[in-house]
Protein backbone atom coordinates (compact mmCIF):
# COMPACT_ATOMS: atom_id res chain seq x y z
CA UNK A 1 0.00 0.00 0.00
CA UNK A 2 1.33 3.62 -0.89
CA UNK A 3 -0.67 5.21 1.88
CA UNK A 4 -2.48 4.50 5.00
CA UNK A 5 -4.49 6.41 7.91
CA UNK A 6 -5.78 5.09 11.25
CA UNK A 7 -8.81 7.15 12.37
CA UNK A 8 -11.40 6.66 15.23
CA UNK A 9 -15.17 7.06 14.72
CA UNK A 10 -16.96 7.17 17.71
CA UNK A 11 -20.79 6.90 16.39
CA UNK A 12 -22.82 6.36 13.38
CA UNK A 13 -22.25 9.91 12.65
CA UNK A 14 -18.82 10.27 12.59
CA UNK A 15 -18.58 7.44 10.14
CA UNK A 16 -20.82 9.30 7.87
CA UNK A 17 -19.02 12.52 8.36
CA UNK A 18 -15.84 10.87 7.36
CA UNK A 19 -17.07 9.24 4.19
CA UNK A 20 -18.67 11.98 3.61
CA UNK A 21 -15.34 13.86 3.52
CA UNK A 22 -13.44 11.40 1.57
CA UNK A 23 -16.48 11.68 -1.13
CA UNK A 24 -15.14 14.67 -2.15
CA UNK A 25 -11.88 13.09 -3.63
CA UNK A 26 -13.55 10.70 -5.78
CA UNK A 27 -14.18 10.93 -8.96
CA UNK A 28 -15.65 8.83 -11.99
CA UNK A 29 -13.92 5.62 -11.99
CA UNK A 30 -12.99 5.54 -8.60
CA UNK A 31 -13.32 2.37 -6.77
CA UNK A 32 -13.55 1.91 -2.60
CA UNK A 33 -13.39 -1.51 -1.15
CA UNK A 34 -15.04 -2.07 2.06
CA UNK A 35 -13.93 -4.42 4.42
CA UNK A 36 -15.31 -5.43 8.18
CA UNK A 37 -17.20 -7.95 10.31
CA UNK A 38 -21.01 -7.67 9.93
CA UNK A 39 -22.28 -4.56 11.74
CA UNK A 40 -19.03 -2.82 11.30
CA UNK A 41 -20.65 -0.15 9.34
CA UNK A 42 -19.52 -0.89 5.81
CA UNK A 43 -23.39 0.30 4.62
CA UNK A 44 -23.17 3.45 6.69
CA UNK A 45 -20.07 4.33 5.39
CA UNK A 46 -21.37 3.91 1.90
CA UNK A 47 -24.41 6.13 2.94
CA UNK A 48 -21.55 9.36 3.61
CA UNK A 49 -20.25 8.15 0.67
CA UNK A 50 -24.02 8.95 -1.50
CA UNK A 51 -24.06 12.37 0.65
CA UNK A 52 -20.93 13.47 0.10
CA UNK A 53 -21.82 13.26 -3.59
CA UNK A 54 -24.92 15.07 -3.41
CA UNK A 55 -27.26 11.52 -3.68
CA UNK A 56 -30.15 12.06 -1.48
CA UNK A 57 -31.54 8.39 -2.45
CA UNK A 58 -31.32 6.39 0.28
CA UNK A 59 -28.54 3.67 0.40
CA UNK A 60 -29.24 0.76 1.95
CA UNK A 61 -27.32 -2.74 1.90
CA UNK A 62 -27.41 -4.44 -1.49
CA UNK A 63 -26.88 -8.33 0.18
CA UNK A 64 -29.75 -9.27 -1.60
CA UNK A 65 -29.43 -6.99 -5.01
CA UNK A 66 -25.82 -7.80 -5.06
CA UNK A 67 -25.89 -4.21 -7.03
CA UNK A 68 -27.40 -1.39 -6.47
CA UNK A 69 -26.99 1.91 -8.92
CA UNK A 70 -28.25 5.42 -7.70
CA UNK A 71 -27.41 7.65 -10.97
CA UNK A 72 -26.26 11.15 -10.32
CA UNK A 73 -24.55 14.05 -12.20
CA UNK A 74 -21.72 14.14 -12.24
CA UNK A 75 -21.19 10.65 -10.73
CA UNK A 76 -23.00 8.02 -10.40
CA UNK A 77 -22.78 5.52 -7.52
CA UNK A 78 -22.43 1.66 -7.79
CA UNK A 79 -22.56 -0.15 -4.58
CA UNK A 80 -21.88 -3.96 -4.70
CA UNK A 81 -22.34 -6.50 -1.90
CA UNK A 82 -20.15 -9.71 -3.24
CA UNK A 83 -21.17 -11.33 0.02
CA UNK A 84 -23.82 -14.06 -2.45
CA UNK A 85 -21.28 -13.95 -4.74
CA UNK A 86 -18.93 -16.55 -3.09
CA UNK A 87 -18.47 -19.61 -5.10
CA UNK A 88 -20.70 -18.33 -7.47
CA UNK A 89 -20.39 -17.80 -11.39
CA UNK A 90 -18.98 -14.29 -10.98
CA UNK A 91 -19.24 -13.23 -14.62
CA UNK A 92 -22.46 -10.93 -14.24
CA UNK A 93 -20.65 -7.82 -15.91
CA UNK A 94 -19.79 -6.09 -12.49
CA UNK A 95 -16.75 -5.34 -14.48
CA UNK A 96 -18.46 -2.57 -16.45
CA UNK A 97 -19.59 -0.82 -13.03
CA UNK A 98 -15.62 -1.42 -11.41
CA UNK A 99 -14.60 0.03 -14.16
CA UNK A 100 -17.25 2.57 -14.80
CA UNK A 101 -18.07 5.71 -15.62
CA UNK A 102 -19.17 6.36 -11.65
CA UNK A 103 -17.63 5.62 -8.05
CA UNK A 104 -18.07 2.08 -6.95
CA UNK A 105 -17.89 0.72 -3.23
CA UNK A 106 -17.58 -2.68 -2.82
CA UNK A 107 -18.20 -4.54 -0.01
CA UNK A 108 -16.67 -8.20 0.78
CA UNK A 109 -14.25 -7.45 -2.48
CA UNK A 110 -12.52 -11.18 -1.50
CA UNK A 111 -15.27 -12.71 -2.93
CA UNK A 112 -14.63 -11.15 -6.63
CA UNK A 113 -11.00 -10.28 -6.16
CA UNK A 114 -10.19 -11.13 -9.77
CA UNK A 115 -12.43 -8.26 -10.83
CA UNK A 116 -11.29 -6.53 -8.60
CA UNK A 117 -7.05 -6.98 -9.16
CA UNK A 118 -5.99 -4.87 -12.07
CA UNK A 119 -7.04 -1.81 -10.64
CA UNK A 120 -6.47 1.02 -8.16
CA UNK A 121 -8.20 2.01 -5.09
CA UNK A 122 -9.14 3.20 -2.20
CA UNK A 123 -9.84 0.67 0.87
CA UNK A 124 -11.83 0.90 3.99
CA UNK A 125 -11.61 -1.45 6.73
CA UNK A 126 -13.94 -1.13 9.50
CA UNK A 127 -13.12 -2.99 13.09
CA UNK A 128 -15.27 -2.78 15.91
CA UNK A 129 -13.96 -1.85 18.84
CA UNK A 130 -16.82 -1.75 21.71
CA UNK A 131 -20.44 -0.01 21.14
CA UNK A 132 -20.79 2.80 18.74
CA UNK A 133 -16.86 3.09 18.67
CA UNK A 134 -15.22 1.48 15.31
CA UNK A 135 -11.78 1.55 14.08
CA UNK A 136 -11.05 2.82 10.63
CA UNK A 137 -8.67 2.10 8.60
CA UNK A 138 -8.13 3.80 5.21
CA UNK A 139 -5.47 2.93 2.76
CA UNK A 140 -5.03 3.11 -1.04
CA UNK A 141 -2.89 1.57 -3.77
CA UNK A 142 -2.80 4.46 -5.82
CA UNK A 143 -0.72 7.86 -5.49
CA UNK A 144 -3.67 9.28 -7.20
CA UNK A 145 -5.03 9.76 -3.23
CA UNK A 146 -1.87 11.12 -1.79
CA UNK A 147 -4.15 14.41 -1.78
CA UNK A 148 -6.62 13.07 0.05
CA UNK A 149 -4.51 11.52 3.06
CA UNK A 150 -2.35 14.91 3.11
CA UNK A 151 -6.06 16.48 3.98
CA UNK A 152 -6.74 13.41 6.61
CA UNK A 153 -4.02 13.86 8.70
CA UNK A 154 -4.09 17.25 8.82
CA UNK A 155 -7.92 17.04 9.71
CA UNK A 156 -8.40 14.29 11.88
CA UNK A 157 -4.79 13.31 13.63
CA UNK B 1 -44.59 -5.76 -43.60
CA UNK B 2 -43.39 -3.97 -39.95
CA UNK B 3 -40.27 -5.04 -38.40
CA UNK B 4 -38.98 -3.87 -35.11
CA UNK B 5 -35.51 -2.45 -34.49
CA UNK B 6 -33.45 -2.99 -30.70
CA UNK B 7 -30.67 -2.70 -29.61
CA UNK B 8 -29.16 -1.87 -26.58
CA UNK B 9 -26.11 -3.73 -26.31
CA UNK B 10 -23.43 -0.38 -25.36
CA UNK B 11 -24.70 3.18 -23.79
CA UNK B 12 -27.01 3.90 -26.36
CA UNK B 13 -31.00 2.44 -26.06
CA UNK B 14 -32.04 2.19 -30.02
CA UNK B 15 -35.33 1.31 -31.04
CA UNK B 16 -36.44 1.58 -34.42
CA UNK B 17 -39.75 0.65 -36.85
CA UNK B 18 -39.25 0.04 -40.62
CA UNK B 19 -42.29 -0.58 -42.98
CA UNK B 20 -40.86 -3.10 -46.04
CA UNK B 21 -37.35 -2.84 -44.92
CA UNK B 22 -37.60 1.13 -44.81
CA UNK B 23 -36.52 3.01 -41.52
CA UNK B 24 -39.91 4.88 -40.55
CA UNK B 25 -38.41 6.08 -37.32
CA UNK B 26 -36.21 5.60 -34.62
CA UNK B 27 -35.16 6.48 -31.05
CA UNK B 28 -31.47 6.29 -30.40
CA UNK B 29 -30.16 8.15 -27.17
CA UNK B 30 -28.01 7.70 -24.26
CA UNK B 31 -28.92 5.39 -21.42
CA UNK B 32 -26.04 3.50 -20.03
CA UNK B 33 -27.11 0.81 -17.73
CA UNK B 34 -31.01 2.37 -17.63
CA UNK B 35 -32.25 0.64 -21.16
CA UNK B 36 -34.07 -1.54 -18.61
CA UNK B 37 -35.94 1.41 -17.43
CA UNK B 38 -37.54 2.59 -20.87
CA UNK B 39 -37.03 0.30 -23.46
CA UNK B 40 -40.32 -1.14 -23.33
CA UNK B 41 -41.62 2.11 -23.18
CA UNK B 42 -39.70 3.68 -26.01
CA UNK B 43 -41.31 0.62 -27.95
CA UNK B 44 -44.75 1.95 -27.24
CA UNK B 45 -44.27 5.50 -28.21
CA UNK B 46 -42.58 4.93 -31.35
CA UNK B 47 -45.35 2.50 -32.69
CA UNK B 48 -47.94 4.90 -31.29
CA UNK B 49 -46.92 7.71 -32.66
CA UNK B 50 -46.14 6.10 -36.14
CA UNK B 51 -49.99 4.63 -35.31
CA UNK B 52 -48.68 0.93 -35.58
CA UNK B 53 -50.31 -1.50 -33.64
CA UNK B 54 -47.85 -4.32 -31.55
CA UNK B 55 -50.10 -7.01 -33.05
CA UNK B 56 -48.67 -5.39 -36.73
CA UNK B 57 -45.20 -6.27 -35.89
CA UNK B 58 -44.06 -9.03 -38.21
CA UNK B 59 -40.28 -9.17 -37.07
CA UNK B 60 -37.99 -8.22 -34.55
CA UNK B 61 -34.29 -7.56 -35.79
CA UNK B 62 -32.27 -7.27 -32.46
CA UNK B 63 -28.82 -7.68 -31.62
CA UNK B 64 -27.50 -10.92 -29.91
CA UNK B 65 -23.99 -8.99 -28.18
CA UNK B 66 -21.06 -8.93 -27.42
CA UNK B 67 -21.39 -5.81 -25.16
CA UNK B 68 -22.97 -5.03 -21.86
CA UNK B 69 -24.02 -7.77 -19.68
CA UNK B 70 -27.23 -6.51 -19.14
CA UNK B 71 -27.64 -4.65 -21.67
CA UNK B 72 -27.54 -7.32 -24.59
CA UNK B 73 -30.08 -9.17 -22.32
CA UNK B 74 -32.99 -6.39 -22.33
CA UNK B 75 -33.38 -6.06 -26.03
CA UNK B 76 -32.80 -9.98 -26.31
CA UNK B 77 -35.37 -10.98 -23.76
CA UNK B 78 -37.81 -8.39 -24.82
CA UNK B 79 -37.13 -10.07 -28.39
CA UNK B 80 -37.35 -13.68 -27.48
CA UNK B 81 -40.38 -13.40 -24.92
CA UNK B 82 -42.34 -12.07 -27.80
CA UNK B 83 -41.37 -14.64 -30.45
CA UNK B 84 -42.03 -17.36 -27.55
CA UNK B 85 -45.33 -16.23 -27.01
CA UNK B 86 -46.23 -15.16 -30.94
CA UNK B 87 -44.43 -17.54 -33.75
CA UNK B 88 -45.52 -15.51 -36.40
CA UNK B 89 -43.38 -12.81 -35.50
CA UNK B 90 -39.40 -13.54 -36.87
CA UNK B 91 -36.75 -12.96 -34.76
CA UNK B 92 -33.29 -11.98 -36.45
CA UNK B 93 -30.28 -12.02 -34.42
CA UNK B 94 -27.53 -9.60 -35.64
CA UNK B 95 -23.46 -8.89 -34.02
CA UNK B 96 -24.03 -5.42 -32.32
CA UNK B 97 -20.37 -5.10 -33.39
CA UNK B 98 -21.43 -5.53 -37.06
CA UNK B 99 -24.06 -2.75 -36.94
CA UNK B 100 -21.66 -0.30 -36.26
CA UNK B 101 -19.97 -0.48 -39.86
CA UNK B 102 -19.19 1.91 -42.30
CA UNK B 103 -21.00 0.25 -44.45
CA UNK B 104 -18.95 1.13 -47.90
CA UNK B 105 -15.28 0.26 -46.14
CA UNK B 106 -13.40 -2.01 -44.44
CA UNK B 107 -14.47 -1.62 -40.74
CA UNK B 108 -13.18 -2.23 -37.30
CA UNK B 109 -16.00 -2.28 -34.72
CA UNK B 110 -14.84 -1.68 -31.52
CA UNK B 111 -16.71 -1.73 -27.86
CA UNK B 112 -15.06 -1.66 -24.45
CA UNK B 113 -14.43 -4.81 -22.94
CA UNK B 114 -13.05 -3.73 -19.39
CA UNK B 115 -9.74 -4.64 -18.52
CA UNK B 116 -7.91 -3.33 -20.95
CA UNK B 117 -9.87 -4.62 -23.56
CA UNK B 118 -11.74 -4.59 -26.68
CA UNK B 119 -14.62 -6.81 -28.41
CA UNK B 120 -13.56 -6.44 -32.04
CA UNK B 121 -14.98 -7.85 -35.33
CA UNK B 122 -13.81 -6.94 -38.63
CA UNK B 123 -16.41 -6.62 -41.53
CA UNK B 124 -16.31 -5.52 -45.31
CA UNK B 125 -19.69 -5.22 -47.31
CA UNK B 126 -21.26 -8.19 -45.88
CA UNK B 127 -18.10 -10.48 -45.32
CA UNK B 128 -16.58 -11.02 -42.25
CA UNK B 129 -13.20 -10.60 -41.90
CA UNK B 130 -12.84 -11.17 -38.33
CA UNK B 131 -15.37 -12.63 -36.40
CA UNK B 132 -16.33 -10.86 -33.00
CA UNK B 133 -13.96 -11.80 -30.55
CA UNK B 134 -11.90 -10.43 -27.29
CA UNK B 135 -9.12 -8.88 -27.82
CA UNK B 136 -6.37 -7.25 -25.69
CA UNK B 137 -6.43 -3.25 -26.60
CA UNK B 138 -2.40 -3.04 -26.75
CA UNK B 139 -2.92 -5.29 -29.88
CA UNK B 140 -5.45 -2.91 -31.86
CA UNK B 141 -2.97 -0.20 -33.10
CA UNK B 142 -1.23 -3.16 -34.86
CA UNK B 143 -4.07 -4.87 -36.29
CA UNK B 144 -5.31 -1.63 -37.41
CA UNK B 145 -2.24 -0.48 -38.55
CA UNK B 146 -2.12 -4.41 -40.52
CA UNK B 147 -5.33 -2.71 -42.85
CA UNK B 148 -4.65 -0.03 -45.08
CA UNK B 149 -7.54 2.67 -44.94
CA UNK B 150 -9.85 0.99 -42.44
CA UNK B 151 -12.51 2.55 -41.02
CA UNK B 152 -12.75 2.63 -37.02
CA UNK B 153 -16.23 2.30 -35.80
CA UNK B 154 -17.75 2.61 -32.75
CA UNK B 155 -17.70 4.39 -29.18
CA UNK B 156 -13.94 4.42 -29.14
CA UNK B 157 -12.53 7.56 -26.87
CA UNK B 158 -11.76 4.65 -24.61
CA UNK B 159 -9.22 3.96 -27.00
CA UNK B 160 -8.59 7.47 -28.08
CA UNK B 161 -9.31 6.86 -31.00
CA UNK B 162 -12.02 8.76 -33.47
CA UNK B 163 -14.84 6.91 -34.84
CA UNK B 164 -16.50 7.05 -38.19
CA UNK B 165 -20.07 8.00 -38.54
CA UNK B 166 -22.83 4.54 -38.25
CA UNK B 167 -26.14 4.40 -39.15
CA UNK B 168 -26.96 1.14 -36.99
CA UNK B 169 -30.54 1.38 -37.85
CA UNK B 170 -29.89 1.31 -41.63
CA UNK B 171 -27.24 -1.38 -41.17
CA UNK B 172 -29.45 -2.95 -39.65
CA UNK B 173 -31.94 -3.81 -42.25
CA UNK B 174 -29.30 -4.13 -44.43
CA UNK B 175 -27.41 -7.03 -42.95
CA UNK B 176 -30.98 -8.70 -42.12
CA UNK B 177 -31.44 -9.27 -45.65
CA UNK B 178 -28.48 -11.58 -45.72
CA UNK B 179 -29.55 -13.76 -42.59
CA UNK B 180 -32.24 -16.29 -41.74
CA UNK B 181 -34.64 -15.58 -38.66
CA UNK B 182 -34.25 -17.92 -35.71
CA UNK B 183 -35.50 -21.40 -35.90
CA UNK B 184 -35.79 -22.31 -32.38
CA UNK B 185 -36.32 -19.23 -30.62
CA UNK B 186 -36.14 -20.58 -27.17
CA UNK B 187 -32.67 -21.15 -27.61
CA UNK B 188 -31.72 -17.41 -28.14
CA UNK B 189 -28.36 -17.17 -26.04
CA UNK B 190 -26.74 -13.72 -25.33
CA UNK B 191 -23.49 -13.71 -27.26
CA UNK B 192 -21.03 -13.24 -23.98
CA UNK B 193 -17.24 -13.56 -25.30
CA UNK B 194 -15.41 -13.27 -21.95
CA UNK B 195 -16.77 -16.69 -21.00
Amino acid sequence: MQFEIKLISNSKLDTINLASYIAKFLSKGSLILLTGDLGAGKTTFTQGIAKGLGISENVISPTFNILKCYFHDPINLYHIDAYRLKDQDHNIGLEEFIEGDGACVIEWPIYIKELIQPNTYLKVNLELILGDKRKITISSNSLSYKNLFEELNKKYV
Amino acid sequence: MYSLLLDSSNTKLAVGIAKDDILLDKIYYDAWQRQSEFMIQEINNILSRNKILPSQINEIIVTDGPGSYTGVRISLTIAKVVGVLNENVKIYLLSSLEILKNKNNLSICLMNARSNRSYVGIYKDNEVILNDCVLENKNIEKLIDKYKNISICGETEYLGLKSCKYDIFNNMLDIKKHKDPVKDVLKIKAVYLKD
